[in-house]
């Protein structure tokens, strides 16, 4: 089921109504968000629900043995066990057929011919978060960061939480499992908070994600005939489709938790306003990274230790990072890129100069700061280039094309479209900078503002029917 | 707490209904005042047409390349019956065009069908302009527009109300805009679009177009045809269905091959694709509407397949 469709304007008010009004008990809610979230999930494939079953046994029987055990070659073998499981689970479903394919490519590369067939798998939707939540899940409990549960309806319902379920954000264990364990009443200002996310991470996506994706698609799909300002555009547009799409998402995600008393973690701050790639991610995706950076990056040596492993770890989990999102070459050239990026300021020591919010005291940034910020859009964007290109050679060639000067023709008409829309989201994201979300408004007008959000949405909503998330693809 | 909450919400979405109810009145009371002279005047056209017109009847229907690409004079001509061409123009989908036939059709009348590649696949659900324009405007196309036509309205209806507002204001200041072709004047009494025959083609707006690689005929429309076959047989009417013209460069072998499978395996399915092909300047706006002269030797093609039935 997607936020954005007809079935989820169904959905969602009942099982509020159902959740504050019919199942008032602590264990009744929980067993009624369970139910709601295999059906939310079902809607796509029900015979994926499987999956997910499988991975929360595996966990909840792995936590309550690892609680038990004393000895610690078995609890690290557990560990194993439960990381093989959900890697192995992933690993085959998104990554079988990328493995046989470059195998095959490598071995015709030298002119021998290999007759490995490739299975249809289809990738279940959400395998990358739901897998590396209970993975968390496990790893707490092993570290004792973390008592394992007894709990399995609770411990089944924090695995597979609908609203965050398919994209995020990718829940701690430690952060989410013991709201299910306390009593939620109902609270109006959390509700009313959780609307405002809702409706504005629907303007993001609807409205600010999908114009985008309508003119990106285009250029990236055409990019033979476009003009270099048009290749520019269909990146920058690239660059605002995958951050509306993903951020409204976040956005939809955490408000729909906030009806039913629960929170979660903020997955973007405001990214395209960083002065530095590190600041950059730091507010971008901050779930996954937050993931990576405490179970991959620390515990390899983060960027303590010498020279060489400082870059080895920076490549490492900017390389996972990409290969995570996506069994393609082209999103582990994007994280080795955002690698190369990010690792001057590692050698520096510059990695954590930009902590503060940019130009907090004064209304407009100043001219180093929006320099730096400029800066920092235009190489996430090019990094952004072979993230959405099918192949390297479609992104290197797309790239060439852009530094063809004599088609560098100013094509404004084509973009009036969807221009204003952008500049007048980064006006009032710039304006929102230092607020937890863009949706802060003066009382006086509020209500004509969330009617003009909600006709936009309507309106522009309908054009593409159901448009999916990028992010259920990884 | 929690019935405050309600109460708000359920205030602002009754007025999110009650300024679509508005939208609506609004967008209905305007169109009413241009409606003589608007395209969809020519689908009032169509049903009084089918209605009207006796006995020994050739109906042809299908999406607007029916519209643009045939002679319904020359039809009459050469088979000597009555022709009716009752095919719309915004890509009307395959329920409401079957929907119809089967409505306004009688015994002993000749049913050509030409459905456009697009509708092969999918639910044959109305383009986006021909519901916002009819739907809520002609009784006749309610009747027969089909669940998933509905569903689709409703899910559109802000957004078709906002954009028919703001075409009809459009519109009045630009009555001899290029949309012309497809109002009432457009037509002549069979139902034929006439008014492009003499225009230039529009090269640039034909290459546009993606090339046709495969049917990717869907259950839907196979059943549904095969269905409508065996319905026509029990009320005695002929039902034929056929290949629109098409510029040959965007068409492939494949999708040759897949047209000439589907001949072989249905005999109500008649035509050879290749005999509908032309250049890119035969046709006028789009791969599918021809320019005069395509016109008369698609229409000819047409009248040797009636003569061999």
């Amino acid at each position: 089921m997607l936020f954005n469709s007809f079935e989820f304007i169904v959905f969602l008010p009942i099982v509020f109504i159902l959740y504050w009004f019919v199942f008032r008990q602590r264990k009744e809610q929980n067993i009624l968000l369970l139910i709601s979230s295999y059906i939310f999930y079902g809607w796509w494939d029900w015979r994926f629900l499987s999956l997910i079953l499988f991975s929360t046994f595996i966990d909840y029987l792995i936590g309550l043995k690892l609680s038990e055990e004393k000895n610690q070659k078995k609890r690290k073998y557990l560990l194993w066990i439960s990381i093989s499981v959900n890697l192995g689970m992933l690993g085959f479903f998104k990554y079988y057929n990328f493995f046989i394919e470059s195998w095959i490519e490598a071995w015709s590369s030298m002119g021998i011919t290999m007759n490995v067939s490739s299975l249809k798998v289809i990738l279940p939707v959400g395998i990358s978060f739901y897998t590396f939540q209970t993975l968390s899940y496990t790893i707490d409990v092993y570290k004792k960061k973390l008592n394992s549960t007894k709990d399995f309806i609770a411990f089944a319902s924090f695995v597979s939480f609908f609203p965050q379920l398919v994209a995020g954000p990718i829940e701690r264990a430690s952060h989410l499992l013991p709201q299910f364990y306390v009593n939620r009443r109902f609270d109006y200002n959390k509700a009313v908070s959780g609307m405002k996310l809702i409706l504005w991470g629907l303007v993001k996506k609807v409205v600010i994600a999908d114009s985008c994706a309508i003119s990106a698609n285009k250029i990236f799909e055409n990019y033979e005939n476009e003009s270099g300002l048009g290749l520019c555009m269909g990146a920058v547009y690239f660059a605002f489709q995958i951050y509306g799409d993903f951020s409204g998402y976040s956005d939809i995600a955490i408000g729909t938790s906030r009806l039913f008393g629960f929170d979660l973690m903020r997955n973007f701050n405001y990214p395209y306003f960083s002065r530095d790639i590190s600041e950059f991610w730091r507010k971008w995706h901050i779930s996954l990274s937050a993931w990576f950076r405490d179970y991959l990056y620390i515990p390899l040596g983060g960027s303590k230790g010498s020279l060489k492993i400082k870059i080895r770890n920076v490549f490492i989990i900017f390389l996972v990072s990409g290969f995570w999102h996506g069994a393609n070459w082209t999103f582990i050239f994007w994280g080795g890129l955002n690698a190369l990026f990010f690792l001057p300021l590692i050698l520096t020591n510059k990695n954590r100069t930009n902590l503060d919010i940019v130009a907090s005291n004064t209304l407009f940034p100043s001219i180093r700061e929006l320099l730096q910020m400029v800066m920092t859009f235009t190489i996430t964007t090019f990094a952004w280039i072979f993230f959405r290109s099918e192949t390297i050679t479609d992104a290197l060639v797309y790239i060439k094309r852009i530094f063809n000067y004599s088609s560098f023709i100013p094509d404004v008409i084509r973009h009036k479209k969807v221009l204003p829309f952008l500049a007048a989201f980064v006006i009032i994201e710039w304006f929102s900078r230092s607020k937890e979300y863009a949706f802060v408004l003066d009382k006086k007008y509020r209500y004509v503002f969330y009617l003009l959000f909600t006709f936009l949405i309507l309106y522009y909503g309908s054009v593409q029917e159901k448009s999916s998330f990028i992010y259920f693809q990884f | 707490m929690i019935c405050v909450f309600l109460k708000k919400i359920i205030i602002f979405s009754v007025s999110v209904c009650i300024i679509s109810v508005l939208l609506f009145v609004i967008s209905k009371t305007l169109y009413e005042k241009y409606r003589s002279t608007d395209f969809s005047a020519s689908v009032i056209d169509k049903y009084e047409n089918i209605n009207s017109t006796g006995e020994d009847r050739i109906i042809l229907m299908g999406g607007s390349n029916v519209s643009f690409s045939i002679n319904s004079a020359l039809i009459e001509k050469e088979t000597k019956k009555n022709v009716i061409n009752s095919a719309s123009v915004f890509n009307s989908g395959y329920v409401y065009q079957i929907n119809f036939l089967k409505k306004f059709a009688r015994e002993k009348d000749i049913i050509i069908y030409i459905p456009e590649f697009g509708c092969y696949s999918g639910k044959g659900a109305y383009g986006q302009e021909f519901l916002y324009k009819c739907i809520m405007f002609e009784k006749n196309v309610l009747k027969v527009c089909g669940l998933e036509n509905l569903r689709r309205y409703f899910i559109n209806a802000n957004r078709f109300h906002i954009k028919s507002i703001y075409d009809i204001l459009k519109f009045r200041t630009k009555v001899d805009s290029e949309l012309s072709i497809d109002r009432f004047s457009g037509f002549n009494h069979y139902g034929d679009i006439i008014k492009h025959l003499s225009e230039k083609p529009k090269l640039s707006k034909i290459r546009s177009f993606d090339t046709v690689n495969s049917l990717k005929m869907s259950n839907d429309f196979l059943n549904l045809l095969l269905e409508t076959k065996n319905y026509f047989d029990l009320k005695k009417i002929n039902f034929i269905v056929m290949f629109p013209p098409y510029s040959k460069n965007f068409v492939t072998e494949n999708l040759l091959n897949e047209t000439r499978d589907l001949v072989s395996e249905f005999d109500f399915i008649q035509g050879d694709l290749s005999n509908n092909l032309f250049e890119d300047h035969f046709f006028y706006d789009s791969p599918y509407h021809t320019l005069k002269k395509a016109r008369e030797i698609r229409t000819q093609n047409l009248i040797n397949i009636l003569k061999l039935n």
